[in-house]
């Protein structure tokens, strides 16, 4: 027996179209554990959350490019590129000038593009370039005998 | 607020349920250390678990759902991916599960006040890796539906560092998590007594003690073993950990805490810390 072409095409398509039909029900009612994991678990610590973090490459451009790593409230960008620009002193004014939450989010902001910027963790990059008394390496040593502590730490 | 020595001036105030916190600054105008406590205060009311209005609790409670986050709980949430990496999963935000079983399900106020019954369930689970329940994108965050979030000490050393960065010559001590900024009122550096008593002196560095006598109530106390989702049975009372931020600082001390004295010392200096001390927990003092 010979098909016609035409005929061929349309064994084609019903072909197709009915495939990808059965594939279609097959997805939608494969079921899915209510508590599975967002990504797939993987062996060892430093798989936090990176796969996530956009690569410096990427994400240290500046704030009016828009390649930190959290959204801001567009009104605060001025004040974080002011802050960006500001010498040690200058920064306590223009953060004095803005609500306590305002000022929690702008530092949290500039937080994480220094964090973008460095490539590094936030907790492993430290405070490095945030002093605002210029650079003091951190130190501990004992304090002499007679002295008085200033400060008790004690159990949070 | 009083006066320390001149120019130095302390200024004590509660926050944190109760917790103790000061600021300490040297030379420093009234306004910025106004801003300093109204700073603390913004951060506790958005970011507490107990208070169902707050931030984070929205956060917990919209679990299973891609949701837009601020820049604050953006920021705190890698915060808390990254205190997972660090101390290899002894410190897991998403514990908070596990402390609401174990009678953490109030202020600490109201728990010792009227302790609830600890209500674990099987004694084999673990609290869930945080990496496989977080993902932390821009401007948003979803949460694997039925996980919590506890920002607990990382965000109060989170704030520490923040706070105190402001200031030339300051120490941020918030409720046990403290960030020392500068040389000190005598140029001298700051001294702070650890748990064990012994005295440091330290520029440009965090100190935290973290410990299973400070948030205790009746059969129960704060400090998770991620491992086993219930507090941790260790052999240390209290942990103070020096390091180069009062993040660290709580990271380190809280997971040492947590792991025991046995490993304690050696994973410590391992991981950045630059002094510390421990609290054996039958009371005994031991550097």
């Amino acid at each position: 027996m010979t098909l016609s072409t035409r005929a061929l095409k349309a064994f084609s398509a019903v072909g197709a179209v009915a495939v990808c039909s059965a594939s279609g029900v097959l997805v939608a009612s494969d079921p899915k554990p209510a508590t599975a994991p967002l990504r797939p678990p993987v062996s060892g610590a430093s798989s936090s959350a990176s796969a996530l973090v956009i690569p410096p490459s990427c994400g240290g451009a500046s704030v009016a490019t828009g390649g930190s790593m959290t959204a801001l409230d567009p009104s605060l960008v001025p004040i974080v590129q002011q802050l960006q620009a500001a010498k040690a002193g200058e920064r306590r004014a223009i953060l004095g000038s803005l609500t306590p939450s305002q000022r929690l989010e702008v530092e949290a902001y500039v937080r994480g593009l220094r964090r973008t910027a460095s490539g590094a963790s936030g907790v492993c990059a430290g405070s490095g370039g945030t002093v605002a008394g210029g650079s003091i390496a951190p130190s501990v040593v004992e304090a002499p005998a007679p002295a008085q502590p200033l400060i008790n730490t004690y159990v949070s | 607020m009083s006066t320390i020595r001149d120019g130095t001036t302390r200024h004590v105030f509660t926050a944190f349920g109760g917790a103790r916190c000061e600021v300490i600054v040297c030379a420093a105008d009234d306004s910025a250390v106004s801003a300093v406590v109204a700073d603390t205060y913004a951060f506790e009311r958005r970011l507490t678990r107990f208070d169902a209005r707050s931030e984070l609790s929205g956060f917990n409670a919209t679990s299973g759902a891609r949701v837009a986050v601020s820049a604050l709980l953006g920021e705190l949430l890698r915060v808390c991916l990254d205190a997972y990496a660090m101390s290899e999963g002894m410190v897991n935000a998403a514990c908070l599960p596990a402390l609401i079983d174990a009678g953490y399900d109030r202020s600490i106020r109201e728990v010792r006040r009227r302790p609830a019954l600890p209500s674990r369930g099987s004694p084999s689970d673990a609290v869930p890796p945080l990496p496989n329940v977080l993902e932390v994108g821009e401007g948003w965050a979803r949460l694997a539906t039925g996980c919590a979030i506890d920002l607990g000490g990382v965000g109060k050393g989170w704030l520490a560092d923040r706070l105190a960065e402001r200031f030339e010559n300051a120490v941020v001590n918030l409720g046990g998590d403290l960030r020392a900024q500068g040389h000190g009122p005598d140029a001298a550096g700051w001294v702070v007594s650890l748990c064990d008593g012994r005295l440091v002196t330290i520029r440009n560095a965090g100190v935290a003690t973290s410990g299973t006598s400070g948030r205790r109530w009746p059969g129960g106390h704060h400090l998770i073993d991620t491992r086993t989702a219930a507090p941790a049975d260790s052999d240390i009372q209290a942990v103070s950990v020096v390091a180069e931020s009062a993040l660290r600082a709580e990271i380190l001390a809280k997971a040492a805490c947590v792991t025991g004295s046995a490993a304690a010392d050696a994973w410590l200096r391992a991981r950045g810390s630059m002094c510390h001390a421990m609290q054996p927990a039958s009371g005994a003092r031991a550097a």
